[in-house]
């Protein structure tokens, strides 16, 4: 007598693939969510790079700037999401053109955390900038 | 049909997991380009800032001659050029170009050029405007910078800017220290600074003192308005060595005729004769000394446009000829004023810093010719620019 239905082969060949199916969907859930992570800090930190530029052409001292602006810098390496280390390179008083001209050019660093590896550690990244603001403000 | 539904279900997962990859993929793009445009905006702004020193350091008073400027910093972090720009760019008045919201409000001095900003290997075509505006320029006669003026007229009615408590003067509000003028902190807590104007014309005397060839004991100093043609600044010192020029002498004694290039006598009156015809600028400069200056005498009537600029000297002004109308703009730092009019005495403008007493009647009517107001006007200067359209 026969009878309809599937073998327990078959039911487990089945049930291998959907679990790998559903893996892979896990394991990219994790990676779009650690993007979206990742890519939310690079936007802030390149958001805040910008400002302390704005705020650098005011004719504002590093202090100020860091002090003015609403996130946690530090003077480390930050250890901690939503730290930031900014550093400013010396200061270079003279752009040669057609002429020269006494402005105030500095290169700025700012290091953040960028994101957490899929190994749970955090990710660091820096973004560098050069700023000229003029004497005359 | 099992295995075509299977077929089916693995087709579309296939679909479905290459877009997750795509959008995964695209994400991560994003944020580099946010990047990018971060770091090209900065750029941007270090060109404005370079374009902004170049320019408004490069560009003598009355004399804007940039041309083919030019600046790049090093990594494609910006730079800017400026092909060419225009000279005399305080004599343009432009009543439409550019922000008219300014901060001095309404039209000013505006010299438009082209040039270019760059951003890595991109460059976007920029212009530039330079601006200038002095109150004067606003048509107001009357600018008070602090408030050492005292009893300067009960019932003076012109337009004016003048600090609070004016004695004589309510109810007006101070002057903002954006005005065109330089800020320093010689009266600490709100404007002040040496008020300044331009240059005007070439320079007939210099250092008029050290004089040997005078034949009376007292002597007046004659500037005679009708007699100097075309633009001319006559500066009067009271410490120096030499006239420069011994021709076509502005400067004669008392009874009229003789001219002199050199006299060491006292000087009485400082008296600037009225011209009736002439219309080029007069500019008379004052400098600096510890004496005050001898008294200064307003003769006749005027409708040259004359520049009075005192710096640092206490002065007196009075005039010759009753109800006289004597077209000057007088501009004082650190010189305290005090007039003695006869009759009425009407100008054209008064701008100080420092006390002005007034005994008689004085009245203000603004210049009207706005290219006089370069001379009357603070040399500075803002920079405006846009992306050209």
């Amino acid at each position: 007598m026969k009878r309809n239905g599937y073998s327990i082969i078959e039911v487990l060949v089945a049930a291998g693939v959907i679990a790998l199916a559903v893996g892979a969907g896990a394991v990219l859930a994790r990676s779009s969510i650690l993007q979206a992570d990742s890519n939310a800090r690079v936007a802030q930190a390149a958001n805040l790079h910008e400002q302390v530029a704005t705020l650098y052409r005011l004719g504002y001292d590093l202090s100020v700037i860091t002090n003015v602006l609403p996130e946690n810098f530090v003077t480390t390496t930050p250890t901690a999401a939503d730290t930031f280390r900014l550093t400013f390179g010396n200061v270079t008083n003279t752009i040669s053109g057609s002429g020269s001209t006494n402005v105030q050019m500095t290169n700025s660093t700012m290091v953040f955390q960028s994101g957490l590896r899929t190994d749970g550690s955090f990710d660091w990244r820096s973004n560098s900038a050069v700023l000229v603001r003029p004497t005359i403000r | 049909m099992v295995i075509v539904f299977a077929l089916l279900v693995v087709f579309v997962g296939t679909i479905v997991l290459a877009a997750w990859v795509q959008i995964l993929a695209t994400r991560a793009l994003a944020s580099e380009s946010a990047l990018q445009a971060q770091q090209r905006r900065i750029a941007i702004g270090n060109g404005r800032a370079l374009a902004r020193q170049f320019v408004l350091e490069q560009m003598p008073a009355g004399a804007f001659a940039v041309t083919n400027v030019s600046a790049t910093i090093s990594g494609g972090w910006g730079g800017f050029s400026v092909a060419g720009a225009p000279s005399g760019f305080l004599n343009q008045i432009n009543l439409v170009d550019g922000n008219l919201y300014n901060q001095m409000g309404g039209p000013g001095f505006v010299a438009s050029f082209s040039g270019s900003l760059t951003a890595g290997a991109a460059s976007e075509p920029w212009t530039f405007r330079v601006r200038s505006r002095s109150p004067f320029a606003g048509g107001i006669p009357l600018i008070i910078h602090n408030n050492a003026v005292t009893n300067i007229l009960t019932t003076l009615n012109v337009p004016r800017l003048n600090w609070t408590n004016v004695v004589g003067i309510s109810n007006s509000p101070p002057i903002p220290e954006t005005w065109g003028v330089n800020v320093t902190n010689s009266y600490a807590g709100y404007f002040s600074g040496a008020l300044r104007t331009n240059i005007a014309g070439t320079v007939s005397f210099t250092n008029f003192t050290g004089h040997t060839n005078a034949t009376a004991s007292r002597v007046d100093l004659v500037i005679n308005a009708p007699a100097l043609t075309g633009t001319v600044r006559v500066i009067y010192a009271n410490a120096g060595a030499t006239i420069a020029s011994t021709s076509a002498q502005p400067f004669t004694n008392n009874s009229g005729g003789t001219t002199y290039t050199n006299i060491t006598h006292t000087v009485r009156f400082i008296r600037i004769v009225g011209s009736a015809s002439a219309t080029n600028l007069l500019q008379v400069v004052f400098l600096p000394s510890a004496t005050a200056l001898p008294p200064v005498i307003l003769e006749g009537n005027n409708t040259r446009p004359v520049s009075l600029y005192a710096l640092g000297r206490t002065t007196t002004l009075t005039n010759t000829t009753s109800g006289a109308d004597w077209r000057a703009c007088v501009t004082l730092s650190n010189a305290p004023l005090t007039v003695n009019t006869r009759g009425t005495l009407t100008m054209n403008g008064l701008r100080t810093d420092s006390s002005v007493s007034v005994t008689g009647t004085l009245e203000f009517a603004p210049e009207l010719e706005r290219g006089l107001m370069e001379y009357y006007s603070e040399p500075i200067m803002w920079l405006e620019d846009n992306r050209t359209p």
